[in-house]
């Protein structure tokens, strides 16, 4: 059902890492670009769509002061809002925000300038007109108001509710969910410049690792190697899925067709297709191994979810497969 | 990353030493004791080399300086560190030997972090080299009574941990075992390695504890009753009941972090092996100021002790061997100094290593000064 294609390889190694792709597709220029985390640098390779041709370049996370050592990055994500995208990279000590292809900083907002504890900042998205959200390790949302252009970029609020690390951020349009250490995970809905909460989802102790929101359909995949599927809007649970043998790293859902792909740390990834009902439902479409790879990374590339890749622990390949 | 990663990578690696350097000097022999051809005590002739070791790793105030929330040391220092102390008792590795230890070392605790069945399991590995440690120094007291100070340390930092934190520090402990591909002999035998040095993850198996075997959609209804839907999965699980004890004696369920060698399974690395480090090694060129603060402490520590009766561990098969890996190696002392360059005039820097410091050096009982402790840091 999936044909595997060429890979792309980069400059270094994956880290192991939740979340540890991002893809950004420039249907303009026919480019489509993919970052993935390699230690204290992110690697971006940006590919013809067809393929033929592929380009690579480095980003490496700016350290004010260079007293201690590189920090790791922990999340790499293009977040494409109405008016403007950027590259966010999040580290144990801070958040910069580059242009889209990594070469300007934009904006450093920092965590915290001590070596014995660790702010670390995990889960970007773009919501409404003009937000950036990050989330930290104290539970908390973080948002910027990210301008068309320039360098502006101002905190509007912190959003506080999870009572542990926030793990990943999800949107669509004017709705954010977040997600933390716990397995908890709320839904949020930007009404001007302010946030409210919409619902919540009670966690279960296990890491909720990683988001994806489709049609107001919320769907968590956990270290549990469970994925649950929600109706955002209501905190309703649609299915509870036992997906994966190990933990879920990593989850994306393609835009036009409510198709889901899930990897984990058991070699898999497994394609789901999203039904949305009043209580939303889940079907199970395609497994698949990617031999001796503990997966961190899966993405869509187009938005049919016909194309999509994968990333890998300590292996510098991003793995494509075609739906035949 | 987590910044409570350091003690188990420190405790893990010393456990895989430990374990090397048990086979290596029963298979070897000390010079001394080899009077008796062919008639030594398999498990006597290393105790006392064991029990210097131990003691200086488990060194109480080195202990709590590295149970301090911090961020790990860079590849390079911890190398040294290791170095240090596995020439704190009499015996001597040349520098293929000890690229071949720390190879060893890193490769058998990468391979334990990359299969833990879940994050949480890290610990359950630290107390299956915790106990084996405790074995080694069972006869000497005040070793023991150090391993046991740090197996309350360990369950005081580690036990009450959620497995988002655990998640954490697994992904930091692999994040620093990337790129290191080095291949072993007895993990290619046992077919658990690939020939370019990547662990073989065969699907199926056992389950983490507290997970359920994939395959099966539990789909509510409006009402809130749900119904199972099955899917087929191609290997099968098993579901594991019964959770891996903390206690010190009792049975962790987890047979990583054991002793994998044996008389019949020597330590050996592939003949023709060498570790690739591909990509940049960012961290290398910046060493971190804190490690290097640890460094120091730790070789003040050892520094002082100097003994004369010396005999030379060798981990290849034949001297000959040894010196063959040996040559296209940078002498060990070059690729060190980068690391310690250790200024004395400069160790006021921290008041609390200053006094741990003047501690250590009445319970070595060195009467050398600084200058001299800088002569052997540099030997």
């Amino acid at each position: 059902m999936y044909r595997k294609e060429k890979p792309i390889t980069l400059k270094g190694s994956t880290s192991a890492l939740c979340n540890n792709l991002s893809v950004f597709l420039m249907p303009d220029r026919k480019q489509i670009s993919y970052a993935v985390v390699h230690r204290a640098l992110v690697n971006i390779a940006c590919a013809s769509t067809d393929g033929t041709s592929v380009v690579g370049r480095q980003v490496i996370c700016k350290e004010p002061s260079a007293t201690q050592g590189l920090p790791f990055v922990l999340q790499s994500k293009w977040v494409c809002l109405p008016s403007r995208t950027v590259i966010v990279l999040t580290s144990s000590r801070g958040i910069q925000i580059f242009e889209p292809d990594g070469s300007a900083l934009v904006h450093w907002h920092s965590l915290s300038d001590s070596s014995d504890q660790a702010h670390l900042a995990r889960g970007i998205a773009g919501v409404g007109e003009q937000f950036l959200c990050v989330g930290t390790e104290k539970g908390s949302i973080l948002v910027f108001n990210l301008p068309p252009k320039g360098p502006n970029v101002t905190l509007e609020d912190t959003l506080t509710g999870h009572k542990s690390p926030v793990t990943d951020l999800a949107s669509e349009k004017d709705t954010l969910v977040s997600a933390d250490g716990l397995g908890y995970i709320i839904v949020w809905k930007a009404k001007g410049s302010s946030f409210t909460q919409v619902s919540s989802m009670r966690g279960d102790g296990w890491a909720c690792n990683s988001l994806a929101i489709w049609k107001g359909i919320v769907v968590g995949g956990y270290a549990s190697g469970h994925l649950r599927v929600y109706n955002g809007n209501t905190g309703v649970i649609g299915a509870e899925v036992a997906a994966h043998a190990r933990a879920i790293n990593a989850i994306d859902v393609s835009r036009e067709s409510g198709m889901l792909i899930s990897v984990s740390d058991d070699t898999f990834f497994r394609l789901w297709q999203l039904r949305p009902m009043n209580v939303p439902q889940i079907e199970f479409r395609h497994s698949e191994c990617v031999s001796d790879l503990q997966l961190v990374g899966g993405q869509f590339v187009d938005d049919q979810g016909r194309v999509l890749c994968v990333t890998g622990y300590d292996s510098a390949d991003i793995n494509f497969y075609i739906r035949a | 990353m987590s910044c409570k990663t350091l003690p188990l990578l420190f405790i893990n690696l010393g456990g895989e030493m430990l374990y090397i350097l048990d086979q290596r000097l029963c298979a070897q022999g000390i010079p001394s004791e080899k009077s008796q051809k062919g008639k030594w005590s398999w498990k006597r002739i290393p105790v006392p080399i064991l029990h210097d070791i131990v003691s200086t790793m488990f060194n109480r105030r080195f202990i709590d300086e590295v149970f301090k929330p911090q961020t790990l040391y860079s590849k390079k220092a911890m190398r040294t560190v290791f170095d240090r102390i596995a020439h704190t008792s009499i015996m001597r590795l040349n520098a293929a030997s000890m690229d071949k230890l720390y190879d060893l070392m890193t490769m058998a605790f990468k391979y334990q972090v990359s299969l833990a069945l879940r994050p949480k399991d890290l610990l359950l590995i630290t107390l299956n080299h915790m106990s084996a440690i405790r074995k080694y120094v069972e006869e000497s007291n005040p070793a023991r009574t150090l391993v046991e100070y740090t197996y309350k340390l360990l369950i005081d930092t580690y036990a009450s941990l959620s497995h988002g934190e655990f998640q954490l520090i697994r992904q930091t402990l692999l994040n620093f075992f990337q790129d290191m591909h080095t291949r072993v002999s007895i993990f290619l035998k046992d077919k658990v390695q690939n020939n370019n040095g990547r662990f073989i993850l065969t699907p199926g198996g056992v389950l983490p504890f507290g997970t359920e075997p994939p395959g099966n959609i539990r789909s509510y209804d409006e009402s809130g009753k749900f119904r199972n839907i099955g899917f087929q999965v191609v290997p099968s699980y098993t579901a594991s009941t019964k959770e891996g004890s903390y206690d010190m004696q009792g049975d962790t369920l987890c047979s990583l972090g054991k002793n994998m060698y044996s008389v019949s399974r020597p330590v050996e690395t592939s003949g023709t092996s060498t570790s690739v480090i591909q990509g940049s090694d960012l961290d290398t060129s910046n060493p971190d100021p804190l490690a290097k603060a640890h460094l120091d402490l730790l070789s003040q520590l050892i520094g002082a002790k100097v003994t004369k009766n010396e005999f030379r561990l060798n981990l290849f098969k034949t001297d000959q061997e040894e010196e063959e890996a040996a040559a296209p190696i940078q002498p060990i002392e070059t690729s060190h100094s980068q690391v310690i360059n250790i200024d004395a005039s400069k160790k006021v820097k921290s008041i609390e290593l200053t006094k741990i410091f003047g501690e250590m050096t009445v319970d070595v009982g060195s009467k050398g000064d600084d200058s001299d402790l800088l002569d052997l840091m540099d030997s």
